[in-house]
């Protein structure tokens, strides 16, 4: 299992490795959402873990450059979208890519992190 | 080109009559000769003077030579045969031209182009005056019909002050008297509709409005004519009053279009002259039409800013220097304005701005919302996130950690993390704006308000009391969490800072708040006070405490009880107040019914 982290609030960065790596999960982080373009499409991830508000892009930047390597089926299964603004358009526009999304901060962190190494199939 | 302070001018203005310096030697024949022509002439004296005289006058044979020595006559020098008749008509017409001219220097302070107009009538007067002297006796009586004419429309020029006035005068005219109705059309360009000025004789004016689409379908047609005269055949329009055949005329402004009707509501054309005459008219009207037009419009604005005022929700009135009241929106003369304001030296508008309290309480809550709600959402997303952060490494660092007294500092990280995160939570949620009607536990909101008030309440004892007849774990009221918060957290921060300003020991102070339920025959209430001990309200206040922008505090805005009570009403239920006579502090309460709406769960 192998999961790219891109999340730029170091602390929450830390903890998610530190707590997925428990589980037994091989974890790259970047808080770049560039850099995160760079590793998606030079590397094979079983699963990304992208926030939305990025310092430099937007999460949804990150997944628009993914099109390039992954169909559109791909993608829903195979990025997560956290974030911490979870307005009626943000939950639209996911929507539109089929991704699960989670607000942040985590109701339940245990519920969260099986559902970054099981997969966020939307409309479970 | 008048000077009114010229002496000659004045006297001319005064007598009104003619005076003439006859020119040559006492001594001459032809001197006495002329003077015994013009002592016949009984509108014009002769005048010792040369320098108060209007006209100058020399005998060279068997004719007169006449020049003008006065600024408001410019005649040049006209050569007359010496006949008593003609020099008499000479004379007696410019003296009506005189007085004429008069009025129209009268007239010259307020309306130049008025005066212009009339000028130039005038020079044409002369012109056919000079006419007259040259032409034989059959044409003498059509130049004066035209002469008479040109003094009509010269009348009528110097009467017409307003466009309201204007199809009255048109059908004074005495060449129009056996005409039955006038209308005037205006247009103003880009409007889409035309406005209708429609007399007819010995009714009032009817004003109204047609499309702009039929005005321009009249317009086209009449600007086709070469006659400009109609009937019902070719231009059949309801929008149009008249009857039978007509006359009309479009005349084209800067940024007008008008049209001008006269009819006498029958089926005989209109004679030649009266096509003449309407033609002259019109032509004279133009020139001063722009302006009374511009006069018409500005007292429209004026009617309707009057009557704008008048409706104002807003009470104001317009006082002068002697505190008269010149105008006022308000039957209610007893009125206490609250703001006022200097229009100039003479005028002082007061007005009370806020006088509908639910009204501005609503918009102010709305701005205070809107604004603090932008700022708490900016607020929690940006210290969520690191504050979630800090919990998760916290929790993370506990489970690590095998020293016990790290463990427990750890917890306070994450259980203080966990409390800022509810902290924001609970305020954004203060500060949102749903109007949903949701089953709350009436304690725990209590508590948390409580919370969120906390660095205004620093010090001061705080309690929550419960009526024993109200569960207070479990009793649950369906309301808008929202609202009652902010009413609670108002009177909260207001017994605080109370509190605060009267004293800085607050051993004996406290802000109680209270829920009981009261029993009515048809159903009960609830009741939520909160009660401090603070030094109470201010007797001048009592009255208008809820009213916007009543304040004791030097920074406060006044809109906090005044959007309680709104909320108050919004909830359904009433606000009040009272001093804790004979304990100091003051009790704010809301009363909810507790119908189907907020029953009890």
């Amino acid at each position: 299992m192998n999961i790219l982290l891109v999340e730029d609030e170091l602390l929450l960065q830390k903890s998610l490795k530190k707590l997925l790596e428990k589980k037994g999960v091989i974890v790259n982080v970047t808080t770049s959402g560039r850099e995160a373009i760079n590793m998606l499409l030079n590397q094979n991830f079983n699963r990304i873990v992208c926030d939305l508000m990025l310092q430099d892009i937007s999460g949804f930047n990150v997944i628009e450059e993914a099109k390039k390597k992954y169909t559109l089926l791909e993608i829903s299964k195979l990025f997560i979208i956290m974030t911490a603004y979870s307005s009626k358009q943000v939950l639209d526009k996911a929507d539109t890519y089929g991704c699960k999304v989670i607000s942040k901060p985590f109701e339940d962190i245990n519920h969260t992190l099986s559902l970054f190494i099981e997969g966020g199939l939307n409309y479970e | 080109m008048e000077n009114s302070s010229n002496p000659r001018t004045k006297k001319i203005q005064k007598n009104a009559r003619l005076t003439a310096y006859l020119l040559g030697s006492c001594t001459d024949t032809s001197f006495a000769k002329l003077k015994n022509i013009f002592n016949q002439i009984p509108v014009i004296d002769i005048c010792d003077s040369k320098t108060n005289a209007v006209f100058l006058a020399s005998y060279l044979g068997n004719s007169i030579e006449i020049t003008t020595n006065h600024s408001l006559i410019d005649l040049n020098p006209i050569l007359l045969p010496d006949s008593i008749p003609l020099l008499k008509k000479f004379f007696e017409d410019y003296q009506r031209y005189l007085s004429n001219k008069l009025v129209s220097t009268a007239l010259q302070t307020f309306n130049p182009v008025v005066t212009k107009n009339l000028k130039s009538l005038d020079h044409h007067i002369k012109k056919i005056e000079s006419g007259i002297l040259r032409s034989n006796n059959q044409q003498i009586e059509s130049i004066k019909t035209k002469l008479t004419d040109k003094n009509e429309v010269k009348k009528f020029l110097s009467k017409c002050i307003t466009i309201d006035d204007l199809p009255l005068h048109i059908l004074k005219l005495h060449q129009f008297k056996n005409y039955k109705t006038c209308q005037i059309l205006i247009h103003e360009k880009g409007n889409t509709a035309a406005e209708s000025l429609f007399l007819s004789k010995s009714q009032t004016l009817i004003t109204s409005k047609i499309s702009v689409v039929q005005f321009n379908k009249i317009h086209t047609i009449i600007k086709k004519s070469k006659t400009k005269l109609f009937n019902q055949t070719q231009l059949l329009n309801n929008d149009l009053g008249v009857r039978g055949t007509f006359l009309a005329r479009e005349i084209n402004l800067f940024k007008h279009s008008i049209i001008i009707v006269v009819s006498r509501n029958d089926f005989f054309p209109a004679t030649t002259l009266e096509q003449e005459f309407f033609q002259e008219i019109i032509k004279n009207i133009t020139l001063v039409l722009n302006n009374l037009l511009m006069e018409y419009l500005s007292q429209k604005r004026n009617k309707l800013l009057k009557l704008g005022l008048l409706h104002l929700d807003i009470p104001l009135e317009i006082c002068d220097s002697n505190r008269q009241i010149f105008f006022s929106n308000s039957m209610n003369t007893t009125l206490k304005y609250t703001h006022q304001d200097i229009i100039d030296d003479n005028y002082t508008l007061r007005y009370s701005p806020y006088s509908d309290v639910s009204y501005s309480s609503d918009l102010y809550h709305f701005q205070r919302i809107s604004l603090l709600g932008e700022l708490l959402n900016t607020l929690r997303h940006e210290l969520n996130n690191p504050l979630f952060g800090l919990k998760l490494t916290a929790d993370l660092l506990i489970e690590d950690s095998t020293s016990k007294d790290f463990k427990e500092t750890l917890d306070d990280i994450s259980s203080n993390c966990q409390r800022c995160q509810n902290i924001i939570t609970n305020f954004s949620l203060l500060y949102n704006n749903q109007d949903t009607f949701i089953d709350l536990n009436l304690y725990k909101l209590l508590k948390e308000t409580l919370i969120l008030t906390k660095s205004e309440t620093r010090g001061i004892e705080k309690e929550i009391i419960f009526s024993t007849t109200l569960p207070r774990e479990d009793f649950k009221i369906k309301t808008n969490p929202t609202w009652l918060a902010q009413i609670i957290f108002n009177f909260i921060i207001n017994s605080a800072q109370a509190i605060r300003l009267s004293t800085l020991d607050f051993t004996h102070q406290k802000i109680t708040i209270t829920a009981t339920n009261k029993c009515l025959d048809t159903q009960s209430n609830l009741i939520i006070s909160v009660t401090d001990t603070g030094p109470g309200i201010q007797k001048e206040l009592i009255e208008k405490i809820f009213q916007p922008f009543i304040t004791t505090k030097k920074e406060g805005t006044g809109l906090g009880l005044s959007i309680c009570n709104y909320l108050t009403t919004k909830l359904g239920g009433k606000i009040f107040f009272s001093n804790n006579i004979p304990l100091p502090g003051a009790t704010f309460s809301i009363e909810l019914p507790l119908n189907d709406l907020n029953k009890i769960g």
